[in-house]
């Protein structure tokens, strides 16, 4: 690793704590302007972003940083965040096509985009690569698994994740249908 | 005096030597601290540092004994909460005790550090119990004539592995 790479990040803000996401998962981001609302028994997908006549579906972020993270808002979930789905790994791209989308049954689904509903209080930014630390030991290997990749603490006080988006949708986080004691 | 009694005096002097030697390693050192009222102890080479007024930042799908990450040098430290872990109940503190292990950064909320003591090996009982708190426990040392129990931190690392596997 040389000592100025830098990771191109969108930092979403908190009360306490921040979150980085890779924009390299992140296409695009938009304000949230048609959604169509759905009984789901999923606890952070209960909405589709319109677009035109396709639906993409869109995953409440905003929610489930809150719960899980045990973290207040500093903004409005009014933002959402789209990805491409063909930027995914194959094991990512394959649990979408063959183990999630085909039981949605909905024909105007677009299959190539997911989308996110974040913060408004968001920026892009660049990060040191070196300034974000892997996690320690025996909890470095399970927090990978569920899509915390590393820390950054900050100069001033705080500290920020860097997650990883794929993770979060393959390790079936974001389709959780009941909230688990975390 | 002459060869034979100077030989004979530096080999008594040398034996001294030893005998002193021998009684330092029948100390062991260890770092007295306190978790809410309660006194522990932790051999001294497991401790690297002690650590006041750190903000701890939430950690998800964790045990509730950890109780989050500390900054140590820009470090990400996993802080284990032994009050939670044995009482149910978290320990209000910002001080901790930084472990030195070896592969891994874990520290221990605790009350405050009380003493570093020497014990003679004398005042080292084994634990006869094999109950289910008790495996958290190396050994006991007599500290004017108080029994003080000192973690085994190997037994608390594996109870959360098992635990983060679950």
């Amino acid at each position: 690793m040389n000592d100025k790479e830098t990771l191109k990040v969108l930092t979403l803000h908190y009360q306490g704590l921040d979150f980085l996401l890779n924009r390299e998962q992140c296409s695009t981001s938009l304000y949230i302007s048609e959604v169509r609302r759905v009984s789901s028994r999923h606890l952070y997908l209960k909405e589709f972003l319109v677009s035109r006549d396709k639906l993409i579906l869109l995953f409440n972020l905003d929610s489930f940083l809150q719960e899980t993270f045990r973290v207040k808002s500093r903004g409005n979930p009014l933002l959402a965040l789209l990805s491409e789905t063909d930027s995914f790994n194959p094991d990512t791209r394959d649990f979408l096509e063959r183990g999630f989308f085909p039981y949605l049954k909905i024909p105007s689904l677009h299959s190539g985009l997911l989308a996110f509903r974040i913060t408004s209080a968001t920026e892009i930014s660049e990060v040191p690569l070196r300034e974000i630390r892997p996690q320690p030991g025996i909890l470095g290997g399970s927090l990978e698994k569920r899509g915390l990749l590393g820390v950054r603490f900050l100069a001033g006080g705080g500290m920020q994740y860097l997650l990883d988006l794929e993770v979060l949708i393959r390790g079936r986080l974001l389709l959780e249908k009941e909230k688990k004691d975390i | 005096m002459n060869n034979q009694e100077i030989i004979r005096a530096l080999k008594e002097k040398a034996s001294k030597g030893d005998g002193k030697k021998q009684a330092q390693e029948n100390y062991k050192k260890y770092v007295v601290f306190n978790l809410s009222g309660k006194s522990f102890a932790l051999p001294a080479e497991e401790v690297k540092e002690i650590s006041f007024d750190n903000a701890l930042y939430y950690i998800p799908f964790v045990p509730p004994y950890v109780r989050g990450y500390a900054n140590r040098h820009g470090q990400p430290y996993t802080v284990l909460d032994l009050k939670m872990l044995f009482d149910n109940e978290p320990l209000d503190s910002a001080t901790l005790l930084v472990l030195n292990i070896q592969n891994d950064q874990e520290c221990l909320l605790i009350t405050d550090v009380d003493e570093i003591i020497k014990v003679p090996e004398k005042d080292i009982h084994t634990l006869a119990s094999a109950d289910d708190i008790s495996r958290y426990f190396l050994e006991s040392v007599t500290v004017k004539e108080k029994e003080i129990f000192v973690l085994n931190i190997a037994t608390i690392l594996e109870r959360l592995e098992r635990d983060l596997e679950r």
